[in-house]
């Protein structure tokens, strides 16, 4: 086809020439992406060099932000306050969804069933999740009459104690990922070849000396790929302390995340410089993540074709 | 108890009486309460926290030297009044319903944020409501309520002439019709012809709030307010919740709040205000 | 001896069956646990939404209502709030975001897959580097931008941030490769130009290899929460995720949970009947894009 368009067309020019329609094709997205991603990305390091509170044109401070968030009580609070809510959901929401990923492969009957209902958190959004979850924890609410009894007591603070809020918060986050998790641990499983498996069967191998020989190494780039995508997410931590919290990321900032520090210096105390500061080092946190993924190995990006 | 006669005017009292409305279930937990604080936004330790400390002296925050003054006795006693609240009668806290929609939903029978625009909330929800003046401490030096909300409308005096002129015409506009304001968006506008009026003589709730409003000052004026809160509701929660050290607690407070009035002052210098 | 045998292998085949029966109980008790656990919130949400209020927080939990108050709660949320303000807000944002997006990384997708212009490479690094960058990174100075446009708190800046995917035009161009070349050469041949190429044959093929792609984007956009919270400040502004919020605090004296229960779940539905129609495509769209990530 290609020979017979050359001979008709002879010319190798308008072949050339053609391939500019690529650029024109492209060129839309890029324009936008200059204006509503390069530009507010390039203007964001900039800002965070600056002193600007939305009244008067930013004023340029060097590094200044930078020097201040390095004793700034709550930029410090926030660092330790969101490595706890990755560690502390990163890690129960990777083992568990494997463990669960694991269950479902499994044949038994009713699986299909159950595992339908198993993906029932995928549905609400963050917000409907906070919603939920706040009325799940209501002080004398349906939580403490299954734990309170246990404690011997009529009402559970959960949201308002300083221990207890930051883990109840870290709970309704694995309810909400871990559907999403085990679904790429159970793609990651699937795409093992049962010749695999049978061949360790056959050689001896027993099925948890199988799993641990020849599907976990096999799982590797999957597991590369929860770790880092459950952390970045982690890392991003917004909506639920934001809305479940009290005071958005409370009590005494127990919840509140580099992400609530950015939204209440930018939206509450319009100190959009610091702001932009708490976002540049956010960003060298995920960036972070996102090299240490990529020097793990090229995850498995579980694409449809 | 009867509120005509009973209402407490001391702090001490209004605790006895909240003891007394205070009703609790065959497990402990509360059904009914009796007078709580407003613990969910951070404005109101600006509100109703400072000004229960004005009562003992001054307040926490000097608006013209742009100063705060947080780790002494009148605001420990206040603070520890909070506290008590929570941790000693065990009678509120943040924990619970906020105070103003407890109120309406008949499970607080004391609240202390509405202003008179509450009423027709408490009308709509049938609450048997009466109003009465904040307790004051037995000992107070300062005659003086709660702070609320206050608008102000200014015109600015380096705008063009004919921009001022016509501002001027519209705050003449806006402040001419003080009874449409109070009754129908329940705005108060304190000028004197009105308050002689027959209208306002009949107004059932409103001679309360204005004798809060001659007695009272109007406080604090000053910028970044919304971070001073923030730090003050941190260090609140922090002794409250977190049952931590005053000292220790106050007195990072007061160096915190000193370092946003301090950045405040400075961003007011830098734009050439006074 | 021969009977003793008999006897022997079938007992080890019963005991085999019986290990077996064994072992699929367990996994099913397990299963069934693991579903009521993360099942229950959602179960709660709905049930919760049809029974009296008293009743929603008494404990022990009611399955069922106790007493049905029908749509009651469903009456009182859209009392206390423009409930269909801000749904259809969602909605009307979902469909142009959505809309725009496909039709535009289709375009894109299909420049990048079945051109080789200059600077190809460097532009596509450039999408990559996109899906690589949180939002909240772009929050403060995307806000900034949009105030300078005039945009803060209109339809517009709910929405032109939001109009494109580099996520979209990745995924486009991996379809736009299984475009045969032959297909696009013998249009050129007919002398059809290459915008009308792109229109009568690269995007039909392109739309329904994006069943997922589309659910995806309609999730991205239901689901967010971060840049409405900032943008909108009118109340009738306000998008579904972002207005429900006021459920979760009392109100007045009037119930509370039973219409934050109700809200919850309309603002679920339109996602539960993708997932119930389109349940394959949906769980592939999931994969891809790590949404719920």
């Amino acid at each position: 086809m290609i020979s017979l368009y050359r001979r008709v067309w002879g010319d190798k020019n308008v072949i050339s020439r053609r391939q500019y329609w690529g650029l024109i094709f492209v060129l839309p997205c890029i324009l936008f992406f200059i204006v509503f991603f390069l530009y507010p990305l390039l203007t964001g390091f900039y800002l965070s060099l600056t002193k600007f509170t939305l009244l008067r044109p930013p004023v340029f401070i060097g590094f200044d932000n930078y020097a201040n968030l390095l004793k700034d009580r709550l930029f410090i609070k926030s660092i330790s306050v969101t490595l706890g809510f990755v560690l502390g959901s990163t890690l129960p929401t990777v083992t568990l969804s494997l463990f669960v990923a694991l269950l479902f492969y499994q044949k038994f009957p009713g699986r299909e069933g159950l595992k339908l209902i198993f993906f029932s958190p995928l549905l609400p959004s963050v917000a409907v999740v906070s919603v939920i979850w706040v009325v799940l924890l209501h002080p004398s609410g349906i939580l403490t009459s299954v734990i309170g009894p246990l404690v011997g007591k009529a009402e559970i603070t959960w949201l308002h104690d300083l221990t207890l809020s930051p883990i109840v918060i870290v709970v309704a986050r694995i309810w909400s990922a871990m559907p999403f998790y085990m679904l790429i641990w159970l793609a990651g499983l699937t795409a093992i070849p049962q010749e695999l498996r049978d061949a360790a069967r056959v050689d001896g191998a027993n099925r948890i000396q199988s799993f641990w020989s020849v599907e976990l190494p096999l799982l590797r780039p999957t597991a590369v790929f929860v770790l880092a995508v459950s952390t970045i997410s982690a890392f991003q931590g917004f909506t639920l302390q934001f809305v479940i919290a009290p005071n958005q990321g409370g009590p005494v900032d127990v919840n509140t995340t580099l992400g609530i520090v950015i939204w209440k210096y930018g939206f509450q105390f319009f100190r959009m410089g610091d702001a932009a500061a708490v976002s540049v080092f956010l960003f060298a946190c995920i960036m972070v993540v996102t090299g240490a993924q990529l020097a793990l190995g090229r995850s498995d990006r579980h694409t449809i074709n | 108890m009867d509120p005509a006669t009973d209402f407490p005017t001391t702090w001490d009292g209004l605790i006895d009486a909240a003891l007394q409305l205070t009703k609790r279930d065959e497990d402990g937990a509360l059904v009914q309460r009796g007078f709580d604080f407003n613990w969910s936004a951070n404005i109101y330790m600006m509100l109703h926290f400072d000004p229960m400390v004005m009562q003992l002296g001054n307040s926490m925050i000097d608006e013209v030297a742009y100063t705060a003054d947080i780790n002494n006795d009148n605001v420990k006693r206040v603070m520890q009044y909070w506290s008590d609240i929570v941790n000693v009668h065990e009678i509120g806290g943040p924990q619970y319903t906020v105070s103003r929609n407890a109120f309406n939903a008949g499970e607080l029978a004391t609240e202390c944020t509405f202003g008179n625009w509450g009423t027709p909330g408490m009308e709509a929800a049938g609450i048997n409501y009466s109003i009465h003046n904040i307790p004051r401490w037995e000992d107070a030096v300062n005659d003086l309520g709660f702070a609320t909300y206050a608008f102000y409308l200014q015109v600015n005096a380096d705008s063009p002439r004919e921009v001022q002129e016509a501002g001027w015409k519209l705050v003449a506009k806006l402040t001419s019709r003080p009874d449409r304001y109070l009754n129908e968006a329940a705005l108060f506008q304190p000028v004197a012809e009105y308050l002689e009026t027959e209208d306002f003589q009949n107004n059932e709730i409103m001679p309360v709030f204005l004798d809060e409003l001659y007695r009272g000052q109007y406080h604090p004026r000053f910028a970044n307010f919304a971070e001073v809160g923030d730090a003050l509701g941190r260090a609140r929660d922090r002794i409250v919740l977190g049952g931590e050290d005053m000292d220790v607690v106050l007195q990072e407070a007061e160096d915190e709040v000193n370092a946003i009035l301090e950045r405040a002052l400075a961003d007011i210098e830098a734009a050439g205000g006074a | 001896m021969a009977n003793s045998t008999t006897t022997y292998e079938s007992n080890a085949a019963f005991e085999a069956r019986l290990r077996k029966r064994i072992t699929k109980l367990i996994l099913f008790s397990t299963g069934a646990l693991v579903a009521v656990v993360f099942g229950f919130p959602m179960y709660f949400m709905t049930v919760s939404a049809f029974k009296a209020e008293a009743e929603i927080l008494s404990t022990p939990f009611k399955w069922l209502p106790q007493e049905f108050v029908g749509l009651d709660h469903y009456a009182a949320a859209f009392d206390r709030a423009p409930i269909g303000q801000w749904y259809a807000n969602s909605v009307f944002i979902a469909a142009v975001q959505v809309s725009v997006a496909i039709f535009f990384a289709a375009m894109a997708g299909y420049g990048f897959a079945k051109f080789r212009f200059r600077g190809r490479k460097l532009l596509f690094a450039l999408i990559l580097s996109i899906m690589a960058v949180p939002f909240q990174i772009l929050l403060i100075p995307l806000y900034v931008e949009i105030r300078q446009f005039g945009w803060h708190n209109t339809y517009a800046g709910l929405i032109v941030p939001g109009l494109l995917s580099a996520f979209a035009i990745f995924m486009m161009r991996q379809f736009a490769f299984n475009i045969p070349d032959e297909l696009l050469d013998s249009a050129r041949i007919d002398g059809a130009s290459e915008f009308r190429i792109f229109l009568t044959i690269a995007m039909p093929l392109l739309a329904p290899a994006s069943a997922s792609l589309v659910i995806i984007l309609f999730l991205f956009s239901w689901n967010n929460f971060l840049w409405p919270l900032v943008v909108a400040q009118d109340r009738h502004l306000l998008t579904l995720p972002v207005g429900m919020t006021v459920f979760s605090q009392p109100y007045r004296g009037e119930p509370f949970v039973g219409p934050a229960m109700a809200v919850s779940t309309l603002a679920t539905l339109p996602v539960a009947l993708l997932f119930i129609f389109f349940q394959r495509y949906f769980i592939e769209g999931m994969m891809v894009s790590g949404i719920k990530g």
